[in-house]
């Protein structure tokens, strides 16, 4: 029979401490409270990415692609939106305004994408169409 | 076995947790017995103590720890593809190759690359057999099984009418009734001619065409999983322009959640009529909603889509507005849901039956949802609008 050593002891609450002190750790770590990014993606490149703020002035930004076309995006606290585009069938315009993580705006022609990202809590994975 | 994967899936949730309340309970007993002076052997008290820890900490090493989300977009067989994969660091890597593949794909099977399979077999209708790819052979035959199965609902030879409407592409136009029947007396499956020897494809007369617009973004979604299975990624979700495929379950163990698009929601393509969990599998979409006429609608309220009845040579008119099939391939699910929207629901879903695997529901332009089996346990209609039909 053998007495437990304090050393082995102190080790073990030690450990207990660690692992709480992660737990604890990793939970307030893993999201940020309603914040929202808007990602601009060009050819599946991402080209822009701006925090979407409370308190934030309009901002148009024109994305230029390589062989001569553009979308000009209007990016405000309500959302974001295609004002103008030089491609055929305007999709993206009619489109309107987007403001909740997880929705985007495709302009095939133009090959961009504009999405929104930030704490998801739709109930789905994804949507098909 | 199950239930074991069940159990693992589990700590795997809470294998923080877990590990913490092995640890505190270890400390407790440790605490008390040294207060208490019972007599125990603490040589087995520590091996215990070994054994719990070691089992903890490999829990939480084989989980989400060193797992990442990966996500590449690109535009490829004419329209937007996101694919998700959880892995390790290679990921990356192993996207990049299912992109190369997806490319690869529209190269041999698009009908506006001039050099693909399809635009030579096309080009030399009524004149020559064209040898083509193994996988677009692949493609072709498994096309014109469904063709045969649905007795011309789904037909590959669709193409003179698609061209003629041209409702995906610049100019868009509702044709005279003589250009259509001119069209149509093109359209026909069982004139298309394979040789499995040679690899060969050829089309009976000239002016006639294929399209595998309904079939090759399926083929392309199974090829990617393929290639992600086969470098070991165990979690994933693809999204090929509304077709979804995932790969086992979401890395928490549960089911993937598939919204079912609500087809008369025109704003945004994220408001859903019904939530599909699945896993393993793929789940695809047809409908009046995604690509028509825009001009002719607002000015008459009649919707030319871009879903073609082969025996009439006009956007299917079943009295469906949506359908969506879940199958384990995807190349299934696309034909399917076409099948589906252009047979309507009373004969589409008995079809859908014969399909070893398949499943689906399809929504009529009164709003109502009908189910084929196999649907009750995994869909949520979420949509107020829409009424489940028994």
């Amino acid at each position: 029979m053998k007495k437990l050593k304090i050393g082995d002891l102190f080790i073990y609450i030690l450990l207990a401490v660690f692992a709480s002190i992660g737990f604890i750790g990793m939970k307030s770590m893993a999201t940020v409270e309603g914040e929202r990014n808007v990602v601009i993606l060009l050819d599946g490149e991402e080209v822009e990415r701006i925090r979407l703020t409370p308190n934030m002035e309009e901002k148009e930004l024109c994305i230029d692609t390589d062989n001569g076309m553009y979308n000009i995006v209007s990016i405000a606290k309500d959302g974001v939106r295609v004002i103008e585009a030089s491609c055929s069938d305007k999709l993206c315009i009619k489109q309107g305004r987007i403001d909740n993580p997880g929705q985007s705006i495709v302009c095939l022609p133009n090959k961009l994408v504009i999405k929104i990202l930030g704490d998801d809590d739709s109930p789905v994975d994804d949507v098909t169409y | 076995m199950k239930s074991f994967r069940l159990l693992v899936s589990n700590l795997n949730n809470y294998k923080m947790c877990n590990s913490i309340a092995l640890c505190s309970f270890d400390c407790y007993n440790i605490v008390k017995c040294c207060t208490r002076g019972d007599k125990i052997d603490y040589m087995k008290v520590k091996k215990y103590i070994v054994i719990f820890l070691v089992i903890s900490m490999s829990l939480m090493g084989c989980t989400q720890i060193g797992m990442k989300e990966y996500t590449k977009n690109i535009f490829a067989l004419n329209t937007y593809i996101t694919l998700t994969a959880y892995g390790g660091r290679n990921t990356p890597k192993i996207l990049d190759k299912a992109v190369q593949r997806i490319q690869e794909i529209e190269n041999h099977m698009s009908t506006e690359i001039d050099t693909s399979d399809v635009a030579l077999i096309n080009k030399n209708a009524g004149e020559s057999p064209v040898e083509v790819h193994d996988d677009t052979f692949y493609v072709i035959e498994r096309a014109l099984w469904y063709c045969n199965m649905s007795d011309g609902a789904f037909d590959i030879t669709i193409y003179p009418i698609v061209k003629l409407w041209d409702i995906t592409g610049d100019n868009p136009r509702v044709p005279d009734e003589e250009e259509i029947q001119r069209a149509l007396s093109l359209v026909d499956y069982t004139e298309v001619i394979l040789d499995r020897e040679d690899k060969t494809v050829f089309l009976n007369r000239s002016d006639m065409g294929i399209d595998l617009g309904a079939i090759a973004k399926g083929y392309a979604a199974d090829e990617v999983v393929r290639i992600l299975e086969k470098s070991g990624i165990r979690h994933g979700l693809l999204n090929l322009g509304g077709n979804i495929s995932v790969i086992g379950d979401k890395p928490d163990g549960t089911p993937w959640n598939i919204g079912v698009r609500d087809p008369r929601e025109e704003e945004t393509q994220l408001q859903y009529l019904a939530i599909a969990s699945i896993s393993n599998s793929s789940i695809v979409s047809s409908g009046d909603y995604e690509r028509y006429i825009k001009d002719v609608y607002e000015k008459t309220g009649i919707r030319y889509h871009h879903i073609f009845d082969p025996r009439t040579g006009y956007p299917a008119d079943s009295g469906l507005i949506g359908t969506t099939v879940i199958a384990k391939d995807s190349i299934d699910a696309d034909a399917l849901s076409t099948c589906l929207f252009i047979m309507g629901q009373e004969r589409g879903l008995k079809f859908l039956q014969n399909v070893q695997g398949s499943k689906g529901i399809c929504i009529d332009n009164t709003k109502r949802i009908y189910t084929s089996s196999g649907m009750d346990n995994i869909l949520e209609i979420t949509g107020e609008e829409y009424r489940l039909e028994k």
